[in-house]
């Protein structure tokens, strides 16, 4: 069992940290959100303790362990949909997906249209408040690229000050067009985009890849604020979102020297190649177009090379002057929240009762309505601010970064904006203090595939919790915020969610399952949930 | 007006009686297999806050669904608006008018040779169960069932469901006398503990009416089953975890105004026999002795008891469908009186307002239809008369109810004018769609009337005393009339 352990350096940082109060206010803190994708709470070694995954195949992540311990680390975090696009669009609106028709259990991906626009946006509301804000990576949530193939709607025109990624997952083949700034163009086969127009050659990229250019914006941050000018005093809002452990798996070969290919191990210091593939290696219908893609062997490699890239960019701030905090470190008064989109895309092995290593006990997967699609691994780190070694069992919801990141910006959201968004730094300053999430937590199912057991979730689901209860709805109408009531549990029992743990028909339990449909209700009619 | 003294009557009455007993038994051994089983349930103090009567706050779904599934009268009213007595109506069948507001079946104001509505459907061939609040006094008629089941409630009529051993304690002091000296110690209004359902005394009832129907289903006999549920009566001592069903906040805030120029006299708080509750000084929020909060948290429990009742309910009719025994009972539910939440700053029931007398009745008939909502003007008295009627019983001569039967073919055939009911004190009212009026032997207005009078047209919550207002001289008069003319003369017509 991996045990977690206090941050070496924090009693000094903060005993710095007092000493230089006096000389230096601290100022408003960096913030950095790795968010990654696809990441199952079973992924993640830190969560060990809360999903009791045996050492033998629980994936090792030394990186994220270490800097988790540095923080608090949250049991019972949701994503707005178990699906990328509807769950980033909420991150970036802090708006419920399913209040806006188009959107829903949607895959933004479209070229020509962008989702974003009609709602206020976070990185807008960072840039309002001061920050300089940056994007890298997965985009998802469409774009405006008009028939002259040219790029009118994008990240700049919501908020980022710098964009570097993807419009979406790439294909089988490789990768298509990719977004720089307000540009819209192919890589050539060296990684520079080419002119607008000018096909580029089919690249198999991962993350690592593209990034040189992961400590790009980093670095471009620290030139332009040592600059001076109009930039000097602003902290940084980096939204950081790697491709992994998304399929295609194609982990990089290594990265800055260090091998990733061949390398993850678990706990008990096995490969996953030998231990962890074979109980990922589940089965579909297209066997031979998946194998191209979703090779288990690699999908440990993807999870490395994310743990392997946090901890490039955590040496980057441990080593890199604040300009703005004089004496003190970029990592001293940067706030660090590592989450994914949604759950583990790993389904379940026929041979096995639950896919443990990528969902520990959660049951379903990615796309699906039940805790591993939406339930994702979450900590927030802030030395000297947010104390270490804490665990929450809190009920949370990624719409919560819009007015938690504003109000660390010394704002809050505008009255018309993130109308779902819900401000938790109370809770990370003082874990100890009551605090309740004073709006029902609710959840959409991703898009229903063809492979997926019956009943599993897709388009038209919807979940609400109240506590330790959670009710699951099919046939959903999200303008009245009713439904067909299909599954209610009780969480303080256990995680499972099957047809022996399901209270739906019991009616010692009707009034909760009426409460819940009542807050469902009353959630969407509303508008609003803050 | 009361005929009964009459002691040939009481002997003819009694060998009517004996004579229909041994008819049925004879007929029984034919009919029997034909005979729909009757599932009987009383709620105690159960003023209708139930979804299925547009209460947006309140969380009532199996009772909901039972509405759904048959017969929903909207305006029913009790005789009685307290225990003892509207059960002993209920069961013989008489209004307090003939028998008065007695608290037991045994009193000598019930004619000699009454039959309960029990010991009636165990003489036609019904097994005949009772557990929990039937009667309030469980001493009555004891003979009219096949078995009691004991509920472990801890005397008749009263089970408080305590969990806490400081409450359980202090409570026998409230158990000791029905005038509890206020200078013991008491026992609190309101208990918020995480316990399990089968703990409470109501969970007990509900899981004898599980074993019960599980039981009785194997019999070849009809059965008559009745369960009394104790909450929403005071305490409120739900399980935490129907507490957590509400947001107090957003639970509504009664009208706490006293009724203007009403005649009413409030002198015996239910409410000031727990130890949270002043002895002295007004009840409402504001006054020196009494909270916003507190007023708050008695909603708050009694929406919270109302969920906890429901959910014992919807186990037993869950099990009714279980065992597919859905198809061939009558299920009937039905409260004996409302309760007033610091409406018209009272705490409690005894009143003719509609917020004491109003009361939930539902019914559901296999054959008959389902959904649907009635506004007609039915009685508690009316209960015994309907379920001779379905189950093919002879209606006894005595009863002073209407059956309700041909509303359920018929649900918009014209039905009852008045509905009468009698106050704490003996104060009687007749209230129809437009007024309530009642009336008082003791005090009156400063305009010099013993009279009520509520319009209902303008004032449906029954705020403002009319009486004095010259204008509504004619009304007072007709009313009176309609008063004196008495329950046969407000039946449907072609049954007077």
């Amino acid at each position: 069992m991996i045990k977690r352990h206090h941050g070496k350096n924090f009693t000094l940082l903060f005993v710095a940290g007092l000493a230089f109060s006096a000389i230096a206010e601290r100022p408003r803190p960096n913030i950095l959100l790795f968010f990654v994708d696809d990441m199952g709470i079973g992924d993640l070694s830190a969560y060990q303790a809360f999903t009791g995954i045996d050492d033998s195949v629980q994936i090792h992540t030394p990186t994220m362990d270490a800097l988790a311990a540095e923080g608090i680390l949250f049991t019972d975090t949701h994503t707005a949909a178990s699906l990328c696009s509807p769950s980033r669009w909420g991150l970036l609106t802090g708006k419920h997906p399913w209040r806006r028709a188009d959107v829903g259990h949607t895959l933004l991906s479209s070229k020509e249209k962008c989702f974003l626009g009609g709602e206020k946006t976070l990185p807008e509301a960072m840039q309002k408040a001061g920050y300089r804000t940056y994007g890298v990576g997965k985009w998802h949530v469409g774009l405006g690229i008009n028939k002259q193939k040219v790029l009118t709607q994008g990240p700049l025109d919501f908020g980022f000050d710098h964009f570097f990624g993807q419009p979406h997952n790439p294909g089988i083949n490789g990768s298509g067009p990719f977004i720089e700034e307000r540009g819209f163009s192919a890589l050539d086969a060296d990684m520079k985009l080419l002119p607008v127009g000018v096909k580029g050659p089919r690249v198999k990229f991962t993350c690592a890849q593209y990034g040189q250019n992961y400590l790009d914006h980093f670095r471009k941050y620290a030139s332009e604020v040592a600059a001076g000018g109009e930039f000097s005093g602003k902290p940084f809002f980096m939204y950081f979102s790697p491709n992994s452990n998304h399929t295609p798996y194609w982990p990089a070969e290594q990265i800055d020297g260090i091998q990733v290919i061949g390398e993850s191990r678990t706990l008990s210091g096995e490969s996953t190649v030998t231990k962890l593939a074979p109980l990922l290696d589940d089965h579909r219908d297209d066997q031979e177009r998946y194998k191209l893609t979703h090779d288990s062997k690699k999908r440990g490699d993807m999870i490395l090379e994310n743990d392997v890239i946090l901890g490039r960019i955590l040496k980057w701030l441990d080593e890199t002057d604040d300009p703005r905090y004089p004496g003190h470190k970029m990592r001293d008064n940067t706030l660090i929240v590592f989450t994914s989109d949604n759950g583990s895309d790993v389904r379940l092995h026929q041979n096995a009762e639950r896919s443990v290593p990528a969902h520990g006990q959660l049951s379903g997967h990615k796309n699906t309505q039940f805790e591993g699609g939406h339930r994702v691994p979450f900590f927030a780190v802030w030395p000297g601010k947010i104390p270490e070694g804490k665990t929450s069992d809190l009920p949370i919801s990624l719409l919560d970064l819009f007015a938690t990141f504003t109000e660390l910006a010394g704002t809050s959201p505008d009255e018309d904006a993130a109308p779902d968004s819900i401000n938790l730094l109370p809770h990370w300053l003082n874990p100890d203090t009551a605090f309740s999430r004073k709006a029902p937590l609710i959840t959409l199912g991703g898009k229903a595939t063809p492979d997926m057991i019956k009943g599993e979730g897709g388009k038209d689901w919807i979940s609400i919790r109240d506590g330790q209860f959670k009710l699951t709805l099919t046939k959903a109408d999200f303008v009245n915020g009713t439904g067909e009531p299909v599954g209610l549990y009780d969480f303080s029992k256990t995680l499972v969610e099957d047809s022996k743990t399901n209270l739906i028909d019991n009616p010692e339990y009707a009034g909760q399952l009426k409460k819940m449909q009542k807050a469902l209700k009353k959630a969407a009619t509303e508008g609003r949930t803050r | 007006m009361n005929n009964f003294h009459d002691q040939t009557t009481y002997r003819k009455r009694l060998a009517t009686g004996i004579f229909l007993s041994l008819l049925a038994s004879l007929l029984m051994t034919v009919a029997q297999a034909d005979r729909p089983n009757v599932l009987f349930i009383a709620v105690d103090d159960l003023r209708p806050r139930l979804g299925c009567m547009g209460d947006a706050h309140a969380i009532s779904p199996n009772i909901d669904q039972l509405a759904d599934q048959g017969f929903l009268f909207k305006q029913a009213f009790c005789q009685a608006a307290a225990c003892f007595p509207s059960r002993v109506s209920v069961l013989s069948g008489f209004r307090p008018e003939s028998i008065g507001m007695t608290g037991t079946f045994e009193s000598e104001k019930v004619p000699a040779g009454t039959i309960a509505l029990p010991r009636q459907f165990k003489q036609h061939g019904y097994t005949t169960v009772m557990a929990g609040k039937v009667w309030h006094n469980s001493n009555d008629d004891t003979g009219g069932w096949t078995r009691i089941r004991d509920d472990h409630g801890i005397r008749g009529g009263y089970s408080p469901g305590y969990q806490l051993k400081s409450n359980q304690d202090s409570v026998q002091n409230y158990l000791k006398s029905d005038k509890l000296p206020l200078e013991l110690p008491r026992s609190e209004s309101c208990e918020m503990i995480d316990y399990p359902d089968d703990l409470a005394p109501d969970g007990v009832i509900a899981q004898i009416g599980i074993d019960e129907l599980q039981k009785l289903s194997q019999d070849n006999k009809p059965f008559f089953l009745a369960l009394g549920f104790y909450r929403p009566h005071l305490p409120y001592t739900p399980p935490k975890k129907y507490w957590d069903l509400f947001d107090p906040d957003t639970l509504p805030v009664p009208n706490f105004n006293p009724v203007q120029n009403g005649l009413q006299e409030w002198s015996s708080h239910e409410l000031r026999r727990y130890g949270d509750i002043p002895n002295e000084g007004d009840l409402v929020p504001g006054s020196e002795v009494f909270s916003a909060e507190k007023a708050r948290q008695l909603m708050h429990g009694y929406y919270a008891s109302v969920a906890f009742a429901d959910s014992q309910i919807g186990r037993v009719l869950n099990e009714l469908k279980r065992l597919k025994l859905n198809e061939n009972t009558i299920v009937v539910l039905w409260s004996d009186n409302g309760f007033s939440s610091g409406d018209h700053s009272w705490w409690g029931k005894y009143t003719n307002l509609r917020t004491s007398t109003q009361i939930a009745l539902m019914i559901s008939v296999p054959g008959k239809k389902k959904g649907v909502e009635s506004s007609a003007f039915v009685e508690l008295v009316d209960l015994y008369p309907t379920l001779c009627e379905l189950t093919g019983i002879a209606k006894p001569d005595w009863l002073e109810g209407t059956s309700f039967a041909p509303l359920l073919d018929q649900p918009d055939r014209p039905w009852k004018e008045a509905v009468f009911t009698t106050a704490h004190g003996r104060v009687p009212a007749i209230r129809t769609r437009d007024y309530l009026l009642t009336i008082h032997k003791r005090n009156k207005t400063p305009g010099g009337s013993s009279y009520e009078l509520f319009d209902l047209r303008k004032d449906p919550n029954e705020t403002i005393n009319v009486v004095d207002n010259p204008e509504y001289a004619p009304t007072v008069e007709k009313l009176l009339k309609q008063y004196q003319a008495g329950w046969k003369a407000a039946q449907p017509k072609g049954m007077k």
